[in-house]
């Protein structure tokens, strides 16, 4: 895991593109959902339709990952301040 | 006083509160059990709650400006994630949530995702900016020293009329309980809550603030999920309602709908539909809605000022991370509770006759016109003993109950949810503890801001600079004193309804304050005074555009000259909240067309120069 992230880290140096990247994830997580709900009303997991199986289950377990491993490769705010003010 | 941090003890702190709670409510099962009257029992928890804010007052008691403002960066990530949890919780999502799925099924999810995307957005763009910031209020970080005065005033404004609007959305809900448990009207219910909230704060500002929110978190969960993980097991016999809702609830319940629709007793229409389009957000809106929420959340005021009590980027970022993991751990809860309570509703009452309601269901009355809480009617009417259920019905005593005549009204599901379910009158008063926290504990953290703005940003910067810190310390408890006062007055006279103030806040948070954190903190060439008009601007716009739709030219609600507001071939009618999202768009519109007017003046004034030199 922590040679994954050093690589990744090694690829986003740019701050700037690494925030995007976390956004454009974020909202491609949760922003198709009424697609989602039309096609998959039909369907249950464990019981559960699945729009409310997928938003209590899956996209939070998304979001929190996304952020984990945003905040892993933005180290520390120095850091982050020093290379936004390098741009 | 120095290097000593309340927060050094915040483990403590929570142990000592859970333990507390758990105590005064083994108390108060012993009370029912000795047959105390209920509202004594209510009110023991609710002086229990009183505690607790006169408690965290003298606990974090200041005579330090700077600590009054802004806690002294000694708190532990997951203990700011509590506080950051506690402020979202509020009382709409504690109160209102489960209805809302209860009767307008996946119109939730906008909430939902609503809430968690903007608070991975606060995380992602704005938490370390804030854990490094020094300035003490929201205007200060947007207009910080040498700002024009016109801006920051202008900022402040903008501050306290979102932070304003939110609160008079909690302090509505307060009637929702006061009157029904306490037994006290809603005005007087306003000012005690109001009162305690700003007792604690003028003792010790930001740093009871983030202590009582810390230690509030906890008992509101518990509050939350006893009751939910009672009916869940009871039912189904898993402990955990996220996973339990589905076999153990929802297929009863499909299988109860299919029953009547074959039998012809019941319509299409009329079965619960968990998955049925969103009534009231569809197509376009759905989108809209969201993000409009999302921004608004992602630029919460009373949410942000948590992430300066850490002094790292690093730490603020997993504060905000495990604020994402309390808060999630009640949203995604929260389906359950609509899905329990609705086969509560099928499993006792369907197919009853009136005459055996007395019987099998007693406890129907104290939910519909008997008691205090006006969630069902039958056949349309609350009613309070059986003959006045066979007059509604205008049947005889046998007609059997069918699933047209009940009716649940979806406000008061979640305060029901422990009677609905017949379990021990005490979890009702548990439930209704929590709901009173999650009111609180957002309604401080309004007044807080409110204050610390005016103080910082309008006396301190504007009206007199040079004041001698205890002055300004002074001033901050008065304005704080001050503002909680104003607030109530105007609040009982304002003419929106809960909905309706809270669409107001999302849309004009969304519409100034986001895109201004945004462009201050990632857009380094953006000039003070483009921010401060583009705020102006996408605020006013996004003012007069909410006036006409919820209260039009005549400035009352409802009276049907409001204006319908659409955009030709894309959305026919447009939310309230999706107003936001169009301020939005009008902030950075403008914001090209300054830059580019300034652009052009400077080749204009380069070809002046070039055309006097050459």
């Amino acid at each position: 895991m922590t040679r994954f992230l050093r690589k990744l880290k090694e690829k986003f140096r740019n701050l700037r593109l690494l925030t995007i990247v976390t956004i454009t994830l974020m909202i491609a997580t949760i922003l198709p959902w009424p697609w989602y709900l039309n096609a998959l009303a039909e369907a249950k997991f464990i019981g559960i339709p699945a729009p409310y199986f997928f938003s209590i289950f899956v996209v939070p377990v998304f979001l929190l990952i996304i952020l984990v491993v945003h905040a892993n490769l933005v180290e520390d705010v120095d850091r982050h301040t020093l290379e936004f003010e390098n741009e | 006083m120095t290097g000593y941090s309340p927060f050094s003890v915040s483990t403590s702190l929570i142990a000592m509160f859970v333990v507390s709670f758990c105590l005064v409510t083994l108390f108060a099962g012993i009370l029912q059990q000795i047959g105390a009257p209920f509202i004594y029992i209510s009110l023991l928890l609710l002086a229990f709650v009183v505690g607790l804010y006169l408690f965290t007052g003298l606990f974090g008691k200041t005579m330090r400006y700077s600590t009054f403002q802004g806690s002294d960066k000694q708190s532990k990530p997951i203990f700011t994630g509590l506080m950051i949890a506690a402020g979202v919780l509020s009382g709409g999502m504690y109160l209102l949530h489960a209805g809302i799925v209860y009767s307008q099924g996946t119109d939730y999810l906008v909430l939902f995702f609503g809430i968690t995307l903007g608070l991975a957005l606060c995380v992602v763009l704005f938490a370390a900016s804030f854990a490094r910031k020094t300035e003490a209020t929201l205007a200060s970080f947007l207009f910080p020293k040498g700002s024009s005065k016109l801006a920051v005033g202008m900022a402040s404004v903008i501050v306290v009329i979102c932070s304003f609007l939110l609160l008079a959305t909690q302090i509505s809900l307060i009637a929702l309980f006061m009157e029904n448990f306490y037994g006290i009207t809603a005005l007087n219910g306003t000012i005690l809550v109001v009162f305690i909230a700003t007792i604690s704060l003028v003792m010790g500002g930001m740093q009871s603030l983030s202590i009582v929110r810390m230690m509030a978190y906890p008992v509101i969960g518990i509050a939350f999920f006893v009751p939910l993980i009672w009916v869940s097991y009871t039912f189904t016999g898993n402990p955990v309602p996220q996973l339990a809702f589905g076999e153990g609830a929802l297929d009863s319940i499909l299988e109860i709908d299919r029953e009547m629709l074959n039998a012809g007793i019941a319509t299409q229409q009329e079965i619960f539909n968990p998955v049925a389009e969103g009534q009231v957000y569809s197509g376009l809106n759905y989108f809209t809605t969201l993000v409009s929420i999302a921004f608004a959340f992602a630029a919460t005021p009373h949410l942000l000022q948590h992430f300066t009590s850490l002094k790292k980027g690093r730490e603020a970022r997993r504060s905000g991370i495990w604020a994402m993991g309390f808060v999630l751990a009640v949203l995604t809860a929260i389906p359950a509770i609509a899905v329990f309570a609705k086969l509560d509703l099928y499993t006792s009452l369907l197919g009853l006759q009136l005459d055996d309601l007395q019987v099998e269901a007693p406890w129907i009355f104290d939910v519909s016109g008997r008691g205090n809480l006006p969630l069902i009617t039958i056949c349309g009417n609350f009613v309070s003993n059986v003959a006045e259920a066979v007059a509604a019905c205008g049947k005889t005593g046998s007609y059997f109950l069918s699933l047209s005549d009940i009716r649940a009204n979806p406000d008061y599901l979640m305060l029901s949810f422990a009677i609905l379910s017949n379990l021990p009158q005490l979890l009702t008063v548990i439930l209704v503890t929590g709901a009173v926290l999650a009111v609180c504990t957002t309604i401080d953290g309004l007044l807080l801001v409110m204050a610390n703005t005016i103080t910082t940003d309008v006396y301190n910067r504007i009206i007199r600079p040079k004041s001698p810190p205890g002055v300004k310390l002074f001033m901050n408890r008065f304005f704080l004193v001050s503002t909680a006062i104003v607030s109530v007055l105007i609040v009982h006279y304002l003419p929106l309804s809960t909905q309706q103030l809270f669409a107001s806040t999302i849309a004009l948070t969304a519409a100034s304050l986001f895109p201004a954190l945004l462009c201050r903190i990632w857009v380094s060439w953006v000039t003070n005074t483009q921010l401060a008009v583009c705020m102006a601007f996408s605020f006013l716009l996004t003012a007069v555009l909410l006036w006409l739709v919820l209260l039009g030219l005549d400035a009352v609600p409802n009276s049907g000259d409001e204006i319908a507001f659409g955009i030709p071939v894309l959305m026919n009618t447009v939310t309230d909240q999706s107003l936001g999202l169009i301020g939005f768009i009008l902030f950075f519109i403008t914001l090209i067309l300054l830059k580019g007017w300034n652009h052009f003046r400077g080749g204009l004034q380069k070809r002046d120069v070039a055309d006097a030199t050459g």
